[in-house]
């Protein structure tokens, strides 16, 4: 019968299969008909039958060995844990063994087969079991010769966050946290792993949730629910991903329940409370007494005068009361008196007074886990909220996420699990809201005052002069003045998420070696964004006057009308998933073992927006003015024409994938691992040609376990493999197109009709991006895991990738976006965890991992100018140099100051020079200096635990190598709004030119190139290397098998601080490298955090 | 039974796996656009759409000569107050920009050439209906016409005065013919500069419809009109003077000065009558509301019954302004203008020798300009004196309209209307002389990085 089963598959199917499956199919069958003739034969025989557990958690041990003593014979449990071993003897021992765990030995007869329950104990002296993630398939570190990087559950929860990306800063190698970046300084993750294998297009990695691409808001993801992770680095690990994971694959895996696991309940909670920020720490200020001293000066020379004549110019209080006394309102006396009182103010204290306070995050968490026989589940709810410190800002978030295995019969399992989050967050503090504090276009004067003397809150000048929004109008416009502090109450700037989650899978079993899967997600979620700005906000009330029209007869009219604005934006998002995989696992003469899968799956991912605006919105009753003329325009106050605003914007992206992909590793003797794996991905690349819209991606690995060899006698070092893989991973960038593109607008610039707005030049070379690696490693544990880790070698090549090259303007563009550009790398990283001492009661373990990458543009067609090498450098974006870091920083070269002005001064054709325009246009890409990568190309962590009983305490030690940062000073042209404290220690007498490299003052007119030239010199340049106290964990344990009558099996209580402070800086400036000196939103460092919280399980 | 399980399954795995790689329905799975917005010009009407950007191809036209020309002065605060281009092109410096910078006046223009190449390589790919046969010549008329302002434009400020003696070795502009972005940037000479000009305002002359519903977009009249003034920057007077003859017979229109709001802003609520194809000039800070009248200029208007006085400036507390110049965007307007033409004819006439008609079509524009009834028709005994009066009745009614600077550069040819001009910073003086080679602004340090073009010598 079974013979026959198998002719009349190999007879129905073979025919029909596509060329994918020609060469794998016959194969396997034959294998089949081999493997289960070999089970025919013996006789007498019966069962012993079994079941295998986990001592640690009753959790169910699939691929545990089970071993007949007497016969040899062999049997492995399978997903649920059970054993069948068949045997001749009528008696004898077998021996279960799981790697991590204590081998048992039990003795077994004819009379008495088991069923076995047998619960191995965790072996603390031997290598665990590790098994790392692809998404796509789960296999034993020892198997896996690509790099991967495992993060538990232990791990994970050793710090407290919101979300769960930032767990793994610190706790993986190679893997990069960008702080000192445009995104990373707002808060949004910005992760490299092993440098970065791109230019222009996408660099994160992706992001891996149980099995599928996660699309959503990463913030959506409750770390609570999360069991393990994995990082895929080389080619090896991550080309199963395909195009999509030339960054590297972070495969975050959830947490289950287990067959015949009893209930287990678990609850997290925590508070975390902050510090407020720290603005005395910001560079970028100067006194009020010499702010008001330099508008003076300024004044004086007539600088605020076009600005004044206008009369409604947005000017500062000082320069208003100068004003004042010029024109004879004031007396000189009375000026004095008034700029003394205003110097005596410090905005500072007052923002961190009113606009911030200490964070106080809840988490709270509770999980329920178990399994019977046929079933398993699990259920969490999780509930975050967040209070900024940032008054005014919070965001709340509700988790629920379920899954459930079902086992009706015999080697099916169903799978449902369903996810649900609901988000909300309120933005409105106004210092993030609607443009911050700023008095037209610069930032706000130092001496301002959020609170009168009497206590009310006190306005400040934004878009116009106080002197022009208090009388305009007569009395007839609305209020006109911006008062921050009731801004905070009046804003109600709320984002609202939902996102549901929902996978189906089936697996199911056959012929012994083969599992079939047939997975499908769905993924939607929902965002919006609600801007309501009440008839009392000022945003409200600043347009509502600016549109108002003063009729001749003195009667108002207004176009927009009196209430509230009400700004709305939606993004949908909706993924679906479906994939379908073969699995074939067997091993035969105990000698050989093949596992193979092969599959393909389908993805489509639509992305939608739409925006719109509604006016005379009330809230209460959800009215508006409808008939809005937004097609005409309308003369403003004070001055000029413009049309009422419309945020009206729909949009609709379409992502489709559709992908085939296999691999296969055959292990001869346990010691020698060959891997290869192949994927074609499809994807639809907008106006290629169909042929070139495939990309095949493979990889090819070994492994060598050579402590397994016969010849291997090291005592001391128990456990050595070598690893070497080679392959590639992809990347793509949608943006660009093969074709010329337009896009149609309306409300042409003159006629008001529709027009067309050329996009792209398009651009028929189109290809995709290539990544190659080359990894070799080492792994290696020394006796009883004194010394235990990791030695990995790389060398990458980026191949095709997209560069943005400038273009001679007299082609029309300025820049051409192409895959033109090459990039090659290397580097190592080294994980040396060791454990010091080792004793019953106290245990102290080091992990000291090391990471070094370099990474060289090796291709760039077009060279910009120097000065764009020098003023575009920084450490977020990317403009290519052949034969320099991707994150290259330059400057100008440096001479000093002069001795009789304190002018800035450097070389021009080789000589000390100061002429600036000259230094500026002629100095070469080859005179430019290069100072290095302005990211970390040296970076680890070093991570101590003390555990004394059940007390533990962990250090995390962070440090950055290698990189520079380019500092911020002062400009005379920027003064006083863009003030340093640089500004006190500039030049102001011949010979400070020896103490200090800060330029004098100018005056008025200014010479730009001589800010400029001062601005991107070398002597601005600083060492960013730091070694940084991350975080302190401090844990206690109470086990009920300690503290008999607890009410819990287990209770954690621990206590966290994060962001402890800097241990030692390169720079002599106290300055934090990790800031973005880019964005005013880092402006000072991540405020410290204590955590204290309990993890208890029922 | 069991062993029918394992068929089943089987089975069933290859037929989902059949499903997705043998679908037929792949391909257009994966034509769908990934952005919905995308689009490729395939019909008449998208090209037709690209010629309606008006934020392109009727904006940002250079300024750097109105920037040095002598219609205005800057006080020395306002001239400090400005950004480098403006403060060295007022003084006429021997550079110009922020080093490596992009200059607008010049990109600018080469995207309006970029955008007219665009629509004249896919008239190509397009397909038409016979019935859109007059809407394919209205489109490819306009890229013509557009492409040959942007060039007319880049020569006038970037290469020298033309000169038939020298013109075919001196250097003009690059001629960019297509909208490969891979095609090299070589500068042309300027013969071949204003041979490929002409030649294709020829061909547009052909294509497009006597007038345009709407003055943004070219018309028959506006390209003689733009004719006229090519020839005249040529010194091919005959020619302006057919061209100019041409464009009236088509549009002669007139504003009457007396039916305008002089107090209005802008003084024109739409577009002036006169505008035969509006344009206006790159935004800069010198040449705007803060820059005053040239006062000789200003002085010379002493009739109060010229309407001009409150048209065309505005008196802000003694200082004079420009008022009548600007758009309804507050931008210079550099539009073709019938007073141009009337203008260019009167001259050309005046050189032949025809002073009756010249002093006729100069008395048919300065007539609306004067209070109803109070019009003396100016008189003239020789072409000289003739063409004396209408050059300075040209440099009036002309002021901040981005025709001067080539005014300057071809009348300095000429002994009797060449002029220094002054400039007073700070009590330094800094002079012009005619023909200087500052007439040529530098090429842009990026196009010359990019391309070795050669760099104009001032």
């Amino acid at each position: 019968m079974k013979k026959l089963t198998i002719y009349l598959v190999r007879a129905m199917l073979c025919p029909k299969i596509k060329k994918q499956f020609t060469l794998a199919l016959p194969a396997l069958c034959v294998l089949l008909i081999h493997g289960n003739s070999l089970l025919a034969q013996q006789s007498p025989q019966f069962y012993i039958k079994g079941s295998v557990f986990s001592g640690e958690d009753s959790g169910i041990l699939p691929k545990a060995t089970i071993k007949n003593n007497t016969d040899g014979k062999q049997a492995i449990t399978n997903s649920a844990g059970e054993f069948q071993l068949l045997t001749a003897d009528t008696s004898g021992t077998f021996t279960v063994s799981y790697i991590g765990f204590k081998p048992l030995t039990l003795i077994y007869n004819r009379s008495h087969p088991g069923p076995f329950r047998i619960t191995l104990m965790p072996d603390e002296n031997t290598l665990r079991e590790v098994t790392v993630s692809t998404g796509y398939q789960t296999l034993p570190q020892e198997r896996a010769d690509g790099s991967f990087a495992q993060v538990d559950n232990k791990l994970l929860n050793r710090r407290v966050s919101t979300d769960i990306l930032s767990r793994l800063e610190g706790v993986v190698p190679d893997l990069l946290f960008n702080r000192n970046t445009i995104n990373g300084s707002a808060g949004q993750v910005d992760i490299s792993i092993r440098g970065q294998n791109t230019l222009f297009a996408n660099s994160q990695p992706l992001i891996v949730v149980d099995g599928f691409p996660y699309d959503g808001d990463l913030n959506n993801i409750n770390p609570n629910d999360i069991e393990s992770i994995t990082v895929l680095k080389d080619a090896s690990a991550a080309s199963i991903w395909g195009v999509r994971s030339g960054n590297g694959v972070i495969v975050l895996t959830t947490k289950k329940g287990k067959q015949n696991q009893p209930l287990a309940i678990e609850l997290n909670a925590n508070v975390t409370i902050g510090n407020k920020p720290n603005l005395y720490y910001s560079k970028n200020y100067i006194s009020s007494p010499d702010f008001i001293g330099l508008e003076q000066s300024l004044f004086n020379r007539g600088f605020y005068d076009s600005a004044l004549q206008t009369g409604y110019a947005a000017v500062s209080p000082a320069v208003q009361l100068m004003a004042e006394q010029r024109a004879g309102s004031i007396s000189a006396t009375d000026l004095s008196n008034q700029l003394n009182l205003l110097g005596q103010n410090d905005i500072r204290k007052d923002e961190s007074e009113y606009l911030y306070r200490h964070s106080v995050n809840q988490q709270y968490n509770l999980n329920l886990r178990g399994g019977g026989d046929k079933s398993d589940y699990f259920l969490s709810l999780g509930d975050d909220q967040d209070n900024s410190f940032y008054e005014g800002n919070q965001t709340g978030r509700i988790t629920i996420n379920s899954r459930l295995n079902f086992y009706p019969v015999k080697n099916l399992q169903i799978s449902v699990g369903a996810n649900y989050v609901q988000s909300t967050s309120v933005s409105n503090n106004p210092l993030t809201e609607y443009g911050g504090l700023s008095v037209g276009s610069n930032g706000l004067y130092p001496y301002a005052q959020l609170v009168n003397a009497n206590g009310t809150p006190a306005a400040i000048p934004k878009d116009y002069a106080l002197s022009y929004t208090d009388t305009v109008g007569h009395g007839k416009l609305l209020d006109w003045n911006y008062r921050p502090l009731d801004e905070l109450h009046n804003a109600d700037n709320t984002t609202k998420s939902i996102e549901n989650r929902i996978d189906l899978g089936v697996n199911y079993k056959f012929l012994k070696d083969f599992h079939a899967e047939l997975k499908y997600q769905y993924e939607h979620s929902d965002l919006t964004q609600l801007n309501n700005y009440n008839s009392n906000t000022y945003y409200a009330r600043n347009l509502i006057n600016e549109y108002t029209q003063i009729n001749t007869d003195g009667t108002l009219s207004y176009p927009i009308p009196v209430g509230g604005i009400l700004q709305q934006a939606e993004n949908g998002l909706t993924s679906q998933d479906v994939r379908g995989q073969l699995n074939f696992d067997h091993i035969w003469n105990n000698k050989h073992q093949v596992t193979a899968i092969i599959g393909s799956e389908v993805s489509s991912t639509i992305a939608s927006i739409n925006d719109y605006t509604v006016y005379g919105y009330d809230k209460g009753t959800g009215s508006s003015v409808a008939n809005i003329d937004d097609s005409d325009s309308f003369g403003l106050l004070p001055k000029g024409s413009g049309m009422i605003p419309n945020t009206l914007g729909f949009g609709k992206t379409t992502d489709n994938f559709l992908s085939y992909y296999s691999n296969a590793a055959y292990t001869y003797l346990g010691r020698y691992v060959f891997s290869l794996s192949g994927r074609i991905d499809k994807s639809n690349l907008f106006g290629v040609s169909t042929n070139q819209k495939a990309v095949p991606l493979y990889s090819a690995g070994a492994g060598w376990e050579m402590s397994k060899e016969d010849f291997y006698h090291l005592d001391w070092l128990p456990y050595l493999k070598l690893r070497a893989t080679y392959g590639y991973t992809g990347n793509i960038n949608k943006s660009a197109t093969a074709v010329t593109t337009i896009s149609q607008l309306s409300n042409n610039y003159d006629s008001g009709d529709s027009y067309d707005q050329i996009d792209n030049p398009g651009n028929p070379e189109l290809r995709w991006e290539k990544d190659r690696m080359i990894n070799l490693g080492l792994d290696y544990a020394f006796k009883n895991q004194v010394l235990s880790g990791s030695v990995e070698y790389y060398i990458k090549k980026g191949i095709d990738l997209f560069g943005n090259s400038p273009l001679a303007p007299s082609t029309g563009q300025t820049t051409f976006f192409g895959n033109t550009a090459d990039t090659k790398g290397n580097g190592l990283d080294i994980v040396i965890n060791s454990r010091n001492i080792n004793s019953k009661n106290f245990q102290w373990t080091t992990n000291f991992m090391i990471s070094h990458v370099v990474d060289i543009v090796t291709k760039y067609d077009v060279t910009a100018t120097s000065a764009n090498y020098i003023a575009f450098s920084n450490s977020s974006s990317i403009l290519p140099l052949t034969g320099k870091s991707l994150f290259g920083l330059y400057s100008y070269a440096w001479a000093g100051l002069t001795h009789n002005t304190g002018d800035p001064q450097g070389y021009l054709n080789g000589k000390v020079s100061t002429d600036y325009a000259g230094i500026i246009a002629n100095t070469s890409i080859n005179d430019m200096v290069y100072n290095g990568s302005s990211r970390p190309t040296t970076f680890g962590s070093f991570k101590n635990t003390f555990a004394y009983k059940q007390l533990s305490l962990s250090l995390n030690i962070i440090y950055k190598l290698n990189y520079y940062f380019r500092k911020t000073s002062y400009s005379s042209q920027g003064l006083p709004y863009s003030g340093n404290q640089d500004f006190y220690s500039r030049w102001q007498k011949p010979g400070d030119e020896t103490t200090t490299n800060v330029p004098s003052l100018q005056y008025p007119p200014y010479t730009t190139d001589r800010d400029l030239f001062y601005k991107y010199s070398s002597v601005l340049i600083d060492n960013g290397d730091h070694i940084r106290l991350q975080d302190i964990n401090l844990s206690y344990d109470f086990d009920r098998s300690v503290y008999k009558g607890l009410p819990f099996k287990h209770l954690q209580v621990y206590g966290y601080i994060n962001n402890v402070g800097i241990l030692w800086r390169a720079n002599h400036d106290g300055l934090d490298p990790d800031l973005s000196s880019n964005t005013t939103a880092a402006a000072y460092p991540l405020p410290r955090t204590f955590s204290l919280g309990i993890k208890a399980t029922l | 039974m069991k062993d029918f399980t394992y068929l089943k399954a089987c089975i069933c795995f290859l037929l989902f796996a059949g499903v997705f790689s043998g679908c037929k329905k792949e391909d257009s799975f994966l034509n769908v656009k990934p952005n919905e917005s995308l689009a490729v010009p395939s019909t008449l009407s998208d090209l037709q759409g690209i010629i309606h950007n008006q934020a392109v191809l009727n904006e940002n036209y250079p300024s750097l000569g109105e920037i040095a020309c002598d219609d205005y002065y800057a006080s020395t605060s306002l001239w400090d107050n400005q950004g480098t281009t403006a403060r060295n092109a007022y003084i006429w410096a021997k550079t110009v920009y922020d080093a490596g910078s992009n200059v607008p006046d010049w990109s600018d223009s080469y995207n309006q050439v970029y955008y007219a190449n665009i629509v004249l390589d896919y008239l190509h790919k397009v397909a038409y209906s016979p019935s859109q046969q007059q809407l394919y010549n209205q489109v490819k008329g306009s890229a013509l016409f557009f492409r040959s302002i942007a060039f007319y434009n880049l020569v006038q400020t970037f290469a020298l005065p033309y000169d038939p003696s020298t013109a075919s070795s001196d250097l003009g502009i690059p001629l960019r013919l297509t909208s490969d972005i891979n095609a090299k940037s070589v500068r042309a000479t300027e013969k071949d500069c204003y041979q490929q000009i002409l030649t294709d305002l020829q061909t547009a002359l052909a294509l497009l419809p006597n007038s345009a519903t709407d003055i943004t977009v070219p018309s028959k009249a506006a390209t003689y009109g733009l004719l006229s003034r090519i020839d005249l920057a040529l010194g091919d007077f005959s020619g302006s003077l057919a061209n100019a003859t041409s464009c009236l017979a088509l549009n002669n229109t007139l504003q009457n000065f007396n039916q305008l709001n002089p107090n209005a802003f802008p003084v024109f609520p739409n577009y002036s009558p006169e505008e035969l194809f509006h344009s206006s000039l790159e935004g800069n800070g010198l040449v705007g509301f803060n820059a005053q009248v040239d006062s000789t200029v200003y002085k010379s208007f002493i009739d109060p019954n010229d309407l001009r006085l409150a048209i065309l400036f505005y008196n802000n507390g003694g200082q004079i302004e420009f008022n009548s110049q600007f758009d309804k965007h507050s931008n210079v307007t550099s539009a073709i203008g019938t007073n141009e033409i009337y203008l260019n004819k009167a001259e050309c006439e005046a050189r032949a020798g025809d002073i009756k008609n010249a002093m006729a079509d100069l008395n048919a524009l300065l007539v609306t300009r004067w209070v109803t009834g109070t019009f003396k028709p100016y008189t003239a005994t020789t072409s000289t004196d003739a063409l004396t009066q209408i050059l300075s009745e040209r440099r009036k009614e002309l002021l901040l309209s981005g025709i001067r600077w080539t005014d300057l550069r071809r009348l300095n040819k000429d002994s009797r209307f060449a002029i220094t001009l002054k400039r007073n910073i700070n009590n330094t003086i800094y002079t012009l002389p005619p023909n200087d080679p500052r007439y040529a602004f530098p090429i842009p340090d990026n196009e010359i990085e990019l391309t070795g073009e050669p760099q104009n010598n001032r």
